[in-house]
């Protein structure tokens, strides 16, 4: 099987309470850990644009990237356009093509703005038609509700999920996969008993991304639970790395 | 690149290679059963579970059913008609409802049926009930007696049952083997601590895991003599664990100690006293 991590981070908090029991401070550090577990590449984001800036931190991520032995792609870190830190929609896709940037992230909570569908519009409208990804995580500062109410907003809006929450929650996010076509969960903390089996008998495999949710997290723990899942070896490699690979090479960046 | 979890394990190479082992296989000691109010479980059923027990080569598995625990009307039903139907590998704790104890009915149930039992399960986070208080002390005082397994729901912060609760009740009685399921969860230190301190706690992994970095500092510091491997199954996948364990910093030594060693000890023992021997 060929291994793309959907859930990668790196970098210290500033806040020990933010900080895994076992962190991975640099790129070096994640790069060792994916080529030890036998992980070609994935997305990630740095904890920079939530501690440091957004600007440094996603200028820190590109430069990263550069580093990198495995096939990394970044998520930048988005933020309402009215203060002019970021590229405008116009102009950002020129910018993730230039840094190896495959979708986009946010982190409202600690960025301090309010997780409106009309506060981020453009970057959705633009986001829609290129078919570049946002990546919603729930332990980033946003809500499940939040979440569904852009969703509402961008029904198209080609998106990740990633849940953070290991308690059974299928109530909480089938009607996201259900009701939303271009929704695609991440499994870093759906581990659940024979959870992959249903949701992919359910939904088909084309809609779950494998996601270790490293260094929070084992990588080991969600490769062998996909490894020995009962669906087919086709499925499977969808959800190591075909789907993923997919999102990245349809995105029109 | 490594083609599997942890190049370094000769365990991870065949677990990743065959799912499960004979030579390795896996004593949980921490499962539940059937319907939960608070979320879905796709495969909550006897039937669904022992399907996951085979493909992963579980061995003993030692359960109470979410009714046992939370519902009086289905009671220990719940727990005994499972094992009656299907034997090993399941063994039931009885699940004390500590909103409603009764320890004279518990106690006849435990003796009336020493074959499916292995010991008692305290949910008192849940209940509201501290694990020493003194409407539960009959059931402490018949599982000491007995030498059985109270496997306790523990969380750091928990008045209820937190690691002050644990040593309470580790100091009383010192015949049961107190499993602290979750290891008092985010409290690391004083779980390790218990453990160091007395002999019969145990430390506990169900949603430990999903933490990494925790498993590899209580082997390093407690070794691996008392960790229990525990799933919450059917809340959690048999396989993500068994994965977690072989990424984790350790030396198969220490992983075959997790998956069996320490169990077959516990069960061992019980099983020579006529406790958990089947249906």
């Amino acid at each position: 099987m060929t291994f793309y991590d959907a859930h990668l981070t790196y970098g210290l908090s500033s806040d020990v309470n933010l900080t895994p029991p076992m962190p991975c401070p640099t790129i070096e550090e994640l790069d060792a850990a994916l080529i030890r577990a036998g992980v070609s590449g994935g997305l990630v984001f740095g904890e920079a644009p939530d501690n440091a800036g957004v600007v440094i931190g996603n200028r820190m991520l590109a430069e990263d990237l550069k580093k990198a032995k495995t096939d990394l792609y970044g998520l930048y870190t988005i933020v309402p356009r009215f203060t002019h830190e970021i590229p405008s929609a116009a102009d950002l896709p020129a910018v993730l093509k230039r840094d190896k940037m495959a979708g986009l992230r946010m982190s409202p909570a600690t960025n301090r703005w309010l997780p409106k569908p009309g506060i981020i519009a453009d970057y959705l409208e633009m986001a829609c038609e290129l078919r570049i990804p946002v990546f919603f995580d729930t332990k980033r500062g946003i809500t499940l509700g939040e979440i569904y109410d852009i969703l509402e907003r961008f029904p198209a809006l080609t998106c990740i999920l990633s849940y953070k929450n290991i308690w059974p929650a299928d109530r909480y996010y089938r009607p996201f996969i259900a009701q939303f076509p271009n929704l695609h969960m991440e499994l870093s903390s759906m581990i659940t008993d024979q959870g992959i089996d249903k949701l992919v008998d359910e939904y088909g495999a084309e809609r779950f991304l494998f996601g270790s949710g490293f260094p929070w997290m084992y990588i080991g723990g969600q490769q062998m639970q996909l490894r020995h899942a009962c669906i087919s070896e086709d499925d499977k490699n969808l959800i190591a790395s075909g789907n993923l690979l997919r999102l990245i090479k349809e995105a029109r960046i | 690149m490594s083609t599997y979890i942890n190049p370094e394990s000769a365990l991870a190479r065949e677990f990743w290679e065959k799912g499960k082992l004979e030579s390795c296989p896996i004593y949980d000691f921490h499962g539940h059963m059937h319907e939960m109010f608070g979320g879905w479980l796709p495969a909550g059923e006897p039937e669904q579970m022992l399907d996951t027990m085979n493909r992963a080569g579980i061995k003993s598995f030692c359960f109470s059913s979410h009714l046992a625990l939370y519902c009086v009307e289905a009671g220990e039903t719940a727990n005994l008609e499972p094992v009656r139907r299907f034997g090993n590998p399941l063994h039931a704790y009885l699940g004390v409802q500590a909103f409603a104890p009764n320890a004279a009915r518990d106690i006849a149930a435990l003796e009336a049926n020493r074959s499916a039992y292995v010991g008692c399960k305290f949910l008192c986070d849940y209940h509201k009930v501290a694990l020493e208080d003194e409407s539960l002390a009959a059931y402490w005082e018949y599982l000491n007696e007995n030498r059985l397994l109270a496997l306790c729901h523990t969380w750091g912060g928990s008045p209820f049952d937190g690691p002050a609760n644990i040593r309470a009740i580790a100091e009383r009685y010192p015949n049961v083997s107190i499993i602290m399921g979750h290891s008092c969860h985010s409290r690391w230190d004083q779980a390790i601590q218990l453990v160091k301190d007395f002999p019969n706690v145990y430390i506990e992994l169900t949603a430990v895991l999903d933490d990494r970095g925790i498993l590899d500092r209580f082997v390093k510091e407690v070794g691996s003599d008392h960790i229990l491997f525990g799933t919450d199954l059917p809340w959690f996948s048999t396989h993500h664990a068994i994965g977690c364990i072989c990424d984790a910093e350790m030396t198969d030594e220490d992983r075959h100690n997790i998956f069996h060693r320490n169990g077959e000890r516990i069960m061992a023992d019980l099983n020579a006293r006529g406790w958990g021997t089947g249906a």
